[in-house]
């Protein structure tokens, strides 16, 4: 994962620090004045407290003018493996071949833990629920190189949240005293920062 | 504007590269602290009595004699139900009994435990029943009180919890998941003031479940690890008679012939109550793999139903069929370790879905199937059991059947079936409870 990060240094070498320069000499395209469906599909890092994990996205919306509002489903390995679902609201800015963008996303992420995941409860002696589904939300900066009026090259950097419940409840019946219903719950709060790397078609 | 923008994306990128480690997880922890509510052995006592009847609720053990069925509602009492017209039964009183989990009937006397009490009740009057005789705490297993005091106001008793939820963070380490084992119990030193509590000369006939066993002139109990033998052949005035060990792992009890049947986790052990009915000797045992299990047998056969749950630590749901016979010791052998054919007396296996209590009556076998209902077979050739029916009920976990009329104990309540045509087994009537767990 750290080999990743510097690997996208180099990366961030070569968009920004060739194409800012080289873009603010293009004549203006790709500004949309009627609706247009376009697809977002990006794969990412996610960086937390727990480590480093992968994501991938894609969004489908409509764009007008610079703004695109859309509906994204992803796939979030970041320390429970879950499944995003969400809305998507873009803002660019410019009008050039290069041009920068805010997004914010909000949605649910439907937890769906491995095999591995699950096993790792079996220390537990008693029953428990699967992971409960929780919010999803995200927002950053991004930067987009539009190459022809249908592909284009985004990456952007931002925050991502998602949470995650779960629950057990077993009676238990101890060796003193009469049985009781012993309820657990667990509460997971995910703060991640995020860089997604993709293509607009 | 595009050169904020850029700045906004290089420090997005920077922190991003070299800042993660700074976003935390916040992961909390919910559970619930019980603490005890004790109370004196004697206060206890004083709440022993009957009252008008109450709502069905958390039902344990079943008893029938004659027009009565008597059902235990797990650590509070037992009801009373007239069952003289098993099409309208009427829930007609409620003796509270506190840490009630089983009992027995022996003509006018009714046995039942409160917690470490063995409890004798006069019912030859349902209307008014008040208990008559305590023993004191020979139960301990029951009890959780283990001294040798016989003084009721010396004991006490853990009779419920105060239940506070705590949230604290939680952090598992590496693993994605770890969660603490087990709720978390605190004991306080005993309190010097007790705290209240937020608290015919035949025998009738009990579930598969049952852990008392009224036969004749003795009342046999098992817990855990003890077989407990009491002389009620005064009326209303048992003694104890004996107290043998089991194991720690005895669950249920069937007499027949003048032998007792006792279900363990790990197998059936037969005692033999007739050369001296205060001093069951072990005649024979069968093993099995590890589970729960009720145990009832004919003059030929014993039928084990095992369940897989964490109670009992077991993976099987099935039917076990044992013959008799091969669990007998050779009177001519001294024994020791355990027979090695002590498994071979299982001539049959039938997997089931999860199994708990059950009933024979001639060549039907009732079966309690946990969710799956309650299940009924031609047992005439126990090689080869044949469904004659399959109803689907609420959770079953135990039946009587007696006068042709099955007397089914669900999560949902009582439920009655006439099968007195098997080809035509119907609902005849059900009161519902209410389980909380």
């Amino acid at each position: 994962m750290a080999n990743m990060k510097y690997l996208l240094i180099v990366l961030f070498s070569c968009f920004v620090g060739d194409k800012l320069s080289a873009q603010e000499n293009k004549t203006a395209v790709m500004t949309e004045k009627n609706l247009q469906f376009h697809s977002i599909n990006q794969a990412g890092l996610l960086e937390g407290e727990s480590g480093s994990a992968f994501q991938l996205q894609t969004i489908n919306g409509l764009a007008y003018r610079s703004w695109f509002v859309g509906i994204g489903l992803g796939l979030d390995y970041y320390r429970l493996r879950s499944i995003p679902l969400f809305f998507d609201l873009r803002k660019e800015f410019g009008r050039s071949a290069g041009r920068f963008f805010l997004y914010a996303e909000g949605g649910i992420d439907f937890a769906w833990a491995t095999d591995k995941q699950k096993n790792d409860l079996s220390e537990y002696p008693y029953p428990v629920n699967d992971f409960q589904n929780g919010p999803y939300a995200a927002a950053g900066i991004g930067y987009k190189i539009i190459f022809t009026r249908n592909l284009a090259l985004v990456i952007s950097p931002g925050f991502s949240y998602k949470k995650t419940e779960l629950k057990s409840s077993n009676t238990i019946c101890p060796f003193q005293g009469p049985c009781f219903v012993d309820n657990n719950l667990y509460d997971y709060n995910f703060y991640r920062f995020s860089l997604n790397l993709g293509l607009v078609f | 504007m595009k050169r904020t923008c850029a700045s906004l994306f290089t420090s997005g990128f920077l922190i991003f590269l070299f800042s993660s480690g700074c976003m935390k997880d916040k992961i909390t922890h919910t559970y619930t602290i019980q603490t005890p509510v004790y109370q004196k052995l004697t206060q206890i006592r004083a709440s022993i009595k009957s009252g008008p009847a109450t709502p069905l609720s958390n039902i344990g053990k079943v008893y029938v004699m004659g027009n009565y069925i008597y059902l235990n509602e797990v650590d509070k009492g037992i009801h009373i139900i007239d069952n003289s017209l098993p099409s309208n039964p009427r829930n007609i009183a409620f003796i509270n009994i506190p840490g009630n989990e089983d009992l027995a009937i022996k003509g006018s006397t009714l046995y039942a435990n409160a917690y470490g009490d063995l409890v004798a009740f006069d019912i030859s009057d349902l209307t008014h029943i008040s208990p008559v005789k305590f023993l004191t705490n020979v139960f301990p297993d029951l009890s959780g009180n283990y001294s040798t005091t016989t003084d009721p106001d010396s004991i006490t008793i853990i009779v419920g919890w105060i239940s506070k939820d705590t949230t604290v963070d939680y952090n598992p380490g590496g693993a994605i998941i770890y969660p603490l084992g087990g709720p978390v119990l605190y004991f306080a030193a005993v309190p010097g003031a007790a705290s209240s509590a937020n608290n015919s000369t035949g025998t009738g006939t009990a579930g598969s479940t049952a852990r008392f066993a009224a036969v004749n002139n003795y009342l046999y109990t098992i817990t855990n690890s003890s077989l407990n033998v009491f002389d009620i052949s005064s009326t209303g005035n048992p003694s104890v008679a004996n107290k043998l060990f089991l194991g720690w792992s005895a669950e249920t009890m069937f007499p027949l012939n003048n032998k007792l049947f006792i279900g363990t986790t790990t197998g059936v052990l037969v005692y033999d109550i007739q050369s001296s009915a205060a001093n069951p000797a072990m005649i024979g045992e069968c093993v099995h793999v590890n589970a729960c299990d009720p145990v009832i047998a004919d003059d030929r056969y014993a039928y084990v139903t095992l369940s897989d749950g964490n109670k009992c630590g077991g993976f099987s749901d099935e039917l076990d069929i044992v013959d008799t016979k091969d669990l007998y010791y050779p009177t001519s052998v001294i024994l020791d370790p355990i027979p090695t054919n002590a498994s071979s007396a299982i001539i049959k296996k039938y997997p089931l879905t999860h199994p708990e209590g059950l009933s024979k009556d001639g060549s039907y076998l009732f079966i309690c199937d946990g969710k799956d209902g309650l299940k009924v077979y031609d047992a005439s050739d126990v090689t080869s059991l044949k469904m004659l029916d399959h109803l689907n009920t609420p959770e079953a976990r135990d039946v009587i059947t007696i006068n042709r009329l099955a007397i089914l104990i669900t999560a949902q309540g009582l439920y009655q079936f006439d099968y007195s045509d098997i080809n035509n087994i119907h609902l005849v009537s059900k009161i519902s409870a209410g389980f909380s767990y």
